[in-house]
This record gives structure tokens, sequence and C-alpha cells, in this order.
């Protein structure tokens, strides 16, 4: 069985919470209780041919990261930057904290979740940008925590990549 | 007037044409705009100018837009730059997000768009501007005599203060602890005919027993072993002013029944001194225990007592009074801001929320320190959760033994839910009221995580079975 540590990392209440909940019990809840400290949760996969076991970490919404915040994403292999898609700043923040995250953790892997495609009609950030971040090699995907749509996709994927990564890294070695 | 205070927009563009169109789609009242279009310039430009918002080219001769936008947001981190590029890059979006930038947009510009990122910016500014206002506005407005609040609460204490003021020759002040009992001392002091005299503090918890009387009453020369030359006591040191008798509750006995004819007779008689004197002195008194109880137990002489209590204010604790907080926040920012040389705008709201929620055992001092302590980890210009004292921030996951941080948001529920319950004095009816779920609902919370709701009041509801 492999384990990887993943972090949640976004601005607050673009749904990170909701995301572990929806993924790891198939649960959604419309009420906003915002996550104070971290919240660790797991659940166990197959991905990659392998028994993978993600170990979530739910970190508070951050706008940028403080050296508190950091100390939380230590010994991580990957992350999932959550967007709320009805809130630019949401978007912006992640564009952000992508390059605060990745110049101290260079090798962990990441998604990035588009996250409320229930209400995509009130999105504020266009499918270009969307695009363009896949075209940079990003892994993108639309979500929803409350229909539950893309949801098990992402954490897979991002399942899948650890796997391979791992492996990697194991045969270099 | 601050409210007319325009916003600056600094709008640099090597095309003239461009410069031309944006400052034509944002020409408004309140809103100041310069152009440049040289990047060398700008920077003379916004050091001079302060301008909140930038707009900046991408593609420029001479600098790089990204170089320019580095070095404006190195000048001024709280300028808010958007970007124009020619055409969509990903790559160079990412770039300046990551640079600093709060946004981007590309070129050709379309108005609308313009108009609507920059509108929001600008509606942004004058919030921050206005918000700032008012708070000065309403700390001054919701304060008496430098105490803060304006829950029903305290101002049915502060009409009781503008009442007793005038008038009182003793005052007990009762409350828990930090609840701001010397704060209403120093009031009832001020607002006394004698303001202009002393205000003298006698802390009866910290004088040793053995001298409390010499203290407070004074004695001669030789009167004790000790007692080298004559002393002039608190009494004789308050005459015609106020003595503030603060921890009362822990004055001996015997000296109980002196502070009492002193009272009575406004006369004091040093120890070891044959005659009395004449003293003109008010009395605030001020304790957190329960003197009544005292008085039952015999720890606490009953005249004294019935005495004092003739004119009582008694002040809430803290959690009582929730309006408060965010008033008493902002009050204590100000005050750190200036201590630590740090210019705070103040409490991101989920840190606020916490701070309202919380069940504040130390009262008014305990949210002091721990504004306190914010104010000097964080940075400015917000304190945020995490910069709060982990006490604060864990209070609703301490569940004994267990690592506060790597809780269940389910147990956070069910701990909070019975903390409200038990706040409620049990009553599930009022607590679902609080909690804004369903009685059904409290019942799962409750029971979740294998604690049950234990000795149900035969309500119909039924309650998840644990597993
Ligand atoms: N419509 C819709 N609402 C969602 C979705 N995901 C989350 N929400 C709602 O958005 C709010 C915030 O969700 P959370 O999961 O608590 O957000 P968070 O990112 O954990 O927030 P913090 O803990 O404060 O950082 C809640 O009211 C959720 O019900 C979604 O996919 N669609
Ligand atoms: N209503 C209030 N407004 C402003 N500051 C307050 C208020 N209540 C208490 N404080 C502050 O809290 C601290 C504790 O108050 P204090 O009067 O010493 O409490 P007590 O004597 O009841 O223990 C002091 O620093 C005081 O200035
Ligand atoms: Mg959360
Ligand atoms: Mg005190």
């Amino acid at each position: 069985m492999l384990h990887f540590k993943v972090c949640l990392i976004g601005s607050f209440g673009v749904g990170k919470t909701s995301l572990v909940k929806r993924f790891v019990s198939s649960i959604y809840d419309d009420r906003y209780l915002t996550t104070v400290g971290v919240r660790v949760d797991r659940r166990e996969l197959r991905a990659a041919g392998h028994d993978v076991t993600l170990v979530l970490w739910d970190l508070a919404g951050e706008d940028n990261f403080t050296g508190l915040s950091m100390k939380h994403l230590r010994g991580m292999s990957g992350y999932i930057l959550v967007v709320d898609g009805t809130r630019r700043d949401s978007y912006l923040a992640a564009l952000r904290l992508q390059g605060e995250v990745a110049a101290e953790h260079p090798d962990a892997r990441f998604v990035l979740l588009a996250n409320k495609s229930d209400l995509r009609e009130d999105w504020e950030i266009s499918p270009i940008e969307l695009e363009g971040l896949s075209g940079e090699g990003w892994n993108v995907h639309a979500t929803s925590a409350k229909t539950g749509d893309g949801v098990e996709e992402a954490f897979e994927q991002l399942a899948g990549t650890l796997v391979e990564a791992a492996l990697s890294a194991a045969q270099t070695a | 007037m601050e409210s007319h205070r325009p916003v600056t927009l600094l709008s640099v563009d090597d095309d003239p044409l461009s410069l031309e169109l944006i400052s034509h789609a944002l020409e408004q009242p309140g809103l100041r705009i310069l152009t440049c279009n040289s990047p060398l310039r700008a920077l003379d430009i916004a050091r001079d100018e302060h301008p909140q918002i930038v707009l900046l080219d991408l593609m420029m001769p001479g600098m790089s837009g990204l170089e320019l936008l580095k070095q404006l947001v190195a000048m001024d981190p709280t300028v808010d730059v958007i970007l124009l590029t020619a055409h969509y890059s990903t790559e160079a979006a990412v770039e300046a997000i990551q640079y600093g930038a709060c946004d981007y947009l590309n070129k050709p510009l379309q108005v609308e768009r313009l108009q609507e990122r920059v509108g929001g910016l600008i509606a942004e500014w004058r919030r921050r501007n206005k918000v700032q206002r008012l708070d000065a506005e309403s700390l001054e407005a919701n304060q008496f005599q430098g105490i803060i609040g304006h829950s029903a609460l305290m101002l049915e204490v502060f009409a009781r203060l503008r009442r007793i003021g005038p008038h009182f020759q003793t005052a007990l002040i009762t409350g828990p602890t930090g609840t701001g009992k010397e704060l209403v001392a120093q009031a009832l002091h001020r607002l006394s005919p004698v303001a202009s005299g002393p205000f003298v503090i006698c802390n009866c918890a910290a004088i040793p027993e053995n001298l409390v009387e010499s203290e407070l009453f004074g004695h001669l020369k030789g009167s004790f072993t000790g007692a080298i030359s004559d002393k002039t006591g608190l009494f004789e040191a308050a005459h015609n002013g106020v003595l503030f008798l603060d921890e009362l509750g822990e004055l001996p006995l015997a000296a109980q029944a002196k502070l009492l004819r002193a009272i009575q007779q406004q006369e004091i008689q040093r120890i070891g001194a044959t005659h009395v004197r004449k003293v003109n002195v008010r009395i605030v008194a001020a304790t957190n225990r329960d003197l009544l109880a005292d008085v039952e137990r015999k720890a606490f002489r009953e005249d004294l007592f019935f005495r004092l209590s003739m004119v009582e204010v008694k002040l809430p604790p803290l959690a009582s009074r929730p309006d408060d907080i965010p008033l008493l926040i902002r009050h204590f920012i100000r005050q750190f801001s200036t201590r630590y040389g740090k210019e705070f705008e103040g409490l991101r709201r989920r840190a606020e929320a916490l701070l309202v929620r919380y069940h504040w055992p130390g009262n008014v001092r305990d949210l002091e320190n721990a504004i306190g302590y914010a104010c000097m980890m964080a940075e400015p210009p917000w304190v945020d959760v995490n910069d709060l004292p982990s006490r604060i921030r864990t209070a609703e996951v301490q569940a004994p033994g267990s690592d506060t941080l790597l809780v269940t948001l389910d147990e956070i529920q069910r701990l909070h839910a019975q903390k409200v319950l038990a706040a409620v004095g049990g009553n599930k009816v009022k607590a679902a009221g609080v909690l804004g779920v369903s009685r059904a609902t409290l019942y799962r919370l409750l029971s979740s995580g294998g604690t049950a709701a234990s000795g149900e009041d035969g309500d119909h509801e039924q309650h998840d079975a644990n597993g």
C-alpha cells in the first residue's frame, strides 16, 4: 500500500472541506463552517494499478501562506489547489499560491480544481484561461462538491501521478 | 472630507492611443487618472503620487512590464496592479500574478471589462476608507469614560455609572476577573465631585495580612516591630478623593471591622496613636468573589457587606455580550498597533468570528492579551486565525487526550453542540435554535462520536444510533 500526504490549498470558502467530504464519504452539506487549523482525512483507492492511501490535509483557507501554514505542508507528496469558479479572486489567489508552494516543494505534484461547476453560469474565470493552464502542463479539472461531478476523477488522477512519481523515484534510486 | 479623497490611477503604456482610450473609458468623478508612456518615468510618478491602482502594459521598450510590476509592488505592497497583455499568454498571466499583480486583461481592451475591473477596485478602496472612518466614529460613540461597549448589558452599566457618579459615598463593583472593574472605579472617580482629588488604589490581596491595617490606616514609629518611622495610611492619602479597594474579598476579618468604622465615621486611627483623624474619603470596592456566600460562611462581615452593597455595579462576563467583542477588538488592535509600531487594519473575518464565539474565561483582559499576542506575531495589515494564541484557535476541539489539530469536523461540531447545550441550561429546543439546526440534527450532532445524548426528555424525535 502506498501512502501519500496530499494538502488542499486555496482561498477560504472555495470548497476544500466539501471536496474532501464528497471524496471520502460522499456527503455534501450546504452550510459553511470555516476550517480552523487542519483537518485530516484519508481514503484508500486504486490508482495506476496500485492500492493507494491518500492522507488528505484540509487546511484553513489562505490567499497566501504565512510561515505557519507552510509548516503543515511539510512532507507532502502532492497538493490540490482549489478555486471557486464563481470568485475570480480565488483563481488569482491560486495562481499566487502555486508560485509560493512550488518554490518550497518543487517535487510535489498538484492538480487544480475549478470547483462549483454546478454554478457555471456565474463563473468569473473563462474556459480559455483554464485551457491555457492545461497547455502549460497543469492538470486542471472542473468539479462540483455539490453534485460530485469530476471529484472522483480529479483525486484519482492526482493519485495516479503520485504513484508514477513514486515508482520512477524508486527506479532511479 | 475624507470620503471625497479621490482614488488615483496610473496608466502606463507606450502607445498613446491606448492611454487615451483608457483615460476616456475610466473618466469619472472621484478618480484621478495619470498617464505615462515611459516605464522609467512611471516609477517616479508612482513614488510621488502614490496611485492606488496601476494599469500596466506588459510590452514596452526600455523595461518589461513584469520588471516594472516587481518594482512597483516592492515600493508599495498595497498597490493594485492590473497587467495588460497584447495577446493572451497563460505563462505571462501566471507570472504576473505571482509577482503581485492583482489581475490581468487582454488587449485589445474590452472597455466594459476594464470599467468593471477598475470599478471593483475603486469600490474596494472607498470601502476600506469608509470602514476606517466608521471604526473611528464607532469607537468614539461606543464608549463611556474609556469603557468600551454597546451591548444592552454595558449600556445599562453606563447608565448606572452616570447616575451613581456624582453622589456615591461607597460603591461596590462586582464581576468576574478581567471584566473592567478597575476601569469602572476610575470612571467613578472621574464622575465624582472629587475628580480633582486623589485616586488611591489598594490591592487587598497583595498586602500581607499582618500589614493590612498599617497600610490602610498608617502607624506611629515603634508601634510594632518594623515600624521604624511614622507612616501615613492609604485612607489619609485618599483624603478628599477616592480610595479604591481592589479584591476586597481578600481583606482579613479584623481589618474589615476597622474599615467599616472608618467608612461610617469618616475617621481613622493610626496604629499606636491615641487620637483619631477626620478624613473625607469615598470608597470604591471591587471583588470577583461571591461576597454573600462569604458572608454566609462567616468569611466576610455582614454589616460591611450591606454597607457597601447599597450601591452595586455588576459587570457582566464578556461571553454574555458578544456584540462588544468586535468593538473591543478594534480598540485593542489600535492600541497595539501604536505600541508595536505596526499598522494593522484589523482581523480577518474568520479570525474575528472565532473570537466572537470563544468563551473568554478571563474576559476582557484575556481578549486584550490575545490581541496583543496576535499583533506581536502577525504581519500587518491583517491578523488571521493562525496569529491567535493556540488555546483560542483550538478551543472548540479540546477533547482530552486528542491531538487538537487532528480532529474531524464532526468532532468539532459535537463539542460545540455540547457547549451550546450546556450554555442554555440543557434546553434542547433553545440549543437547536442557537445552532440553527433542527432538533433531530442536534441529536445527531450530540450522539456522533460515541457519546450518546443521555437522559432523554420525552421527545419523539429519533436520534441516530451510534456506529
Ligand atoms: N454550489 C456549490 N457550493 C459549494 C461547492 N463546494 C462547496 N460549496 C459551498 O461553499 C461553502 C464553503 O465550502 P467549504 O468546503 O467549507 O470551503 P473551504 O474551502 O473548506 O473553506 P475554509 O475552510 O474556510 O477555507 C459551503 O457553503 C459549501 O456548501 C460546490 O461544488 N458547489
Ligand atoms: N469595557 C472595556 N473597554 C476597554 N477596556 C477594557 C474594558 N474592560 C476591561 N478592559 C481592559 O481589560 C483589562 C482588565 O480590566 P480590569 O479593570 O483590570 O479588570 P478587573 O479589575 O475586573 O479584573 C484592562 O487592561 C482594561 O483596560
Ligand atoms: Mg474548510
Ligand atoms: Mg482588577
